[in-house]
């Protein structure tokens, strides 16, 4: 099962994500590579492309401030 | 002899046994760099950070996002005055405001940037508001208040003044350095630009940390700036909160004394622990009615009590308790204007203040050495 990257604004938003996320679902915070990023340092959540779609709407749902999505296919 | 501690309102002391646990805990095992990285330290890092800016957010009623670390409330007020104020605002202050909130003020008055005015800091809630209403300015930007007095119980009717700053598009900064952990505050239901909070008091975390806690739409400009561990190719800090206000490497072993603290009042109830100073406090109050010589100052009925010898000065009652290992506070407490309010600016007074976690006997051990005073 292929993995996604949900690009976070903050450390502290990644955090609250994965509180969130991991009630349901295997996540991670991961560092970004940064070639994908224009400004340096930053953090995404490490879920399964499967529960991307899930764990998107309930990110939205609680008003955390996220990124666009890395791999896989939505 | 074991000392008697009753300078509560300067810091708590001893440290409940869970707050010198977590800190150690945190040395021993989340040792990494929160925010820096995402090897194994520094993710167990994160994660005590966050579970600290979860439960901070959470009991004084805000969010995660919008709680930030700072290295104390002195800075926490700092942050908040010195980033809110616009060139040519207007700022008003209680008159029992602390040094921490009265001295970033002034400052911003010498160079130039705001003007500011004290009003009414009166027991009475309608003499205070009526005061607060004839000093409101069309360039009026900001107004803050000391939730408890650090040299009295005197409480400022702070739910009411925010709801009048609310009515009229002013921030609102609280100083909660005494009422944190004594007095519950709901930052978000009450409308709170900016409640700033020691971790070292009331909350009985370590001196080092402390809480500026934002209202929604209320982005401060940065204090200090530095690394935050993310955007680190951009020339400004970070525009999300609360990363914009945290440059630098946070304390971690405080910030996880302080969620032990925390978890402690709750798992005790604010309400529980108020009660219990406040009989200390009375018993005190009480016992101290029938030493001639003696008086009090201001109110009474909270675990701060201030008090005044008829010829001794309060440095002269001060030493004579430090001689039998009771540890009271004296001078002017870094209050100049509540002093001013309560006309004890002479000498000062001597304050007393209790904790939960002080006993009956540690009251007739003060008050034994007070009745010994000629």
């Amino acid at each position: 099962m292929s993995d996604c990257i949900i690009a976070m604004k903050s450390r502290t938003a990644a955090e609250k994500a994965k509180r969130y996320a991991a009630r349901r679902s295997r996540v991670s915070v991961v560092s970004l590579d940064p070639s994908v990023t224009r400004y340096g340092c930053s953090v995404g959540l490490r879920v399964s492309c499967s529960e991307a779609g899930r764990i998107l709407a309930e990110l939205e749902r609680q008003g955390i401030e996220h990124g666009e999505t890395i791999g896989g296919s939505l | 002899m074991r000392p008697v501690y009753l300078d509560h309102a300067a810091t708590s002391w001893p440290k409940p046994e869970s707050v010198l646990l977590a800190a150690e805990e945190a040395v021993r095992y989340a040792g990494g760099n929160p925010g820096r990285g995402t090897h194994p330290l520094a993710e167990t890092a994160s994660e005590l950070l966050y579970a600290c800016r979860e439960e901070a957010a959470d009991f004084f009623g805000s969010e995660p996002e919008r709680t930030v670390f700072t290295p104390g409330a002195t800075y926490s007020l700092n942050m908040a005055i010195r980033g809110l104020a616009e060139p040519g605002c207007h700022i008003l202050i209680d008159g029992m405001a602390h040094n921490a909130l009265l001295r970033p003020v002034l400052a911003l008055e010498r160079e130039g940037i705001c003007r500011a005015d004290v009003y009414s800091a009166s027991a009475d809630g309608e003499e205070l508001l009526a005061d607060l209403e004839s000093k409101i300015r069309p360039e009026t930007k900001i107004v803050a208040a000391t939730h408890q007095s650090n040299i009295c119980s005197r409480v400022l009717p702070v739910e009411r003044i925010a709801a009048f700053c609310r009515e009229r598009g002013l921030h609102f900064v609280l100083d909660a350095a005494q009422s944190a952990g004594r007095i519950p505050i709901s930052a978000d239901g009450w409308g709170i630009s900016a409640l700033c909070v020691p971790g070292h008091k009331g909350l009985n975390g370590f001196p080092g940390v402390g809480l500026l806690i934002l209202g929604k739409d209320v982005k401060p400009k940065p204090l200090v700036y530095g690394g935050a561990g993310i955007r680190s190719l951009e020339e400004d800090m970070p525009p999300c909160l609360p990363e914009r206000l945290e440059p630098g490497t946070l304390p971690l072993p405080a910030i996880a004394a302080l969620l032990a603290g925390i978890r402690g009042i709750r798992a005790v109830g604010q309400e529980r622990i108020a009660l219990r100073e406040r009989e200390l406090s009375l018993l005190f109050v009480r016992g101290l009615g029938g030493i001639p010589g003696f008086r009090t100052a201001g109110e009474t009925d909270g675990n701060v009590v201030s008090i005044l010898h008829r010829e001794k000065t309060p440095s002269e009652i001060g030493e004579i308790l430090a001689q039998y290992g009771i540890c009271v506070r004296t001078g002017y407490h870094c209050a100049p204007l509540a002093h001013r309010t309560l006309g004890t600016e002479k000498d000062g007074t001597v304050r007393v203040s209790f904790s939960a976690s002080n006993s009956e006997k540690d009251v007739e051990r003060i008050l034994n050495v007070l009745g010994e005073i000629d």
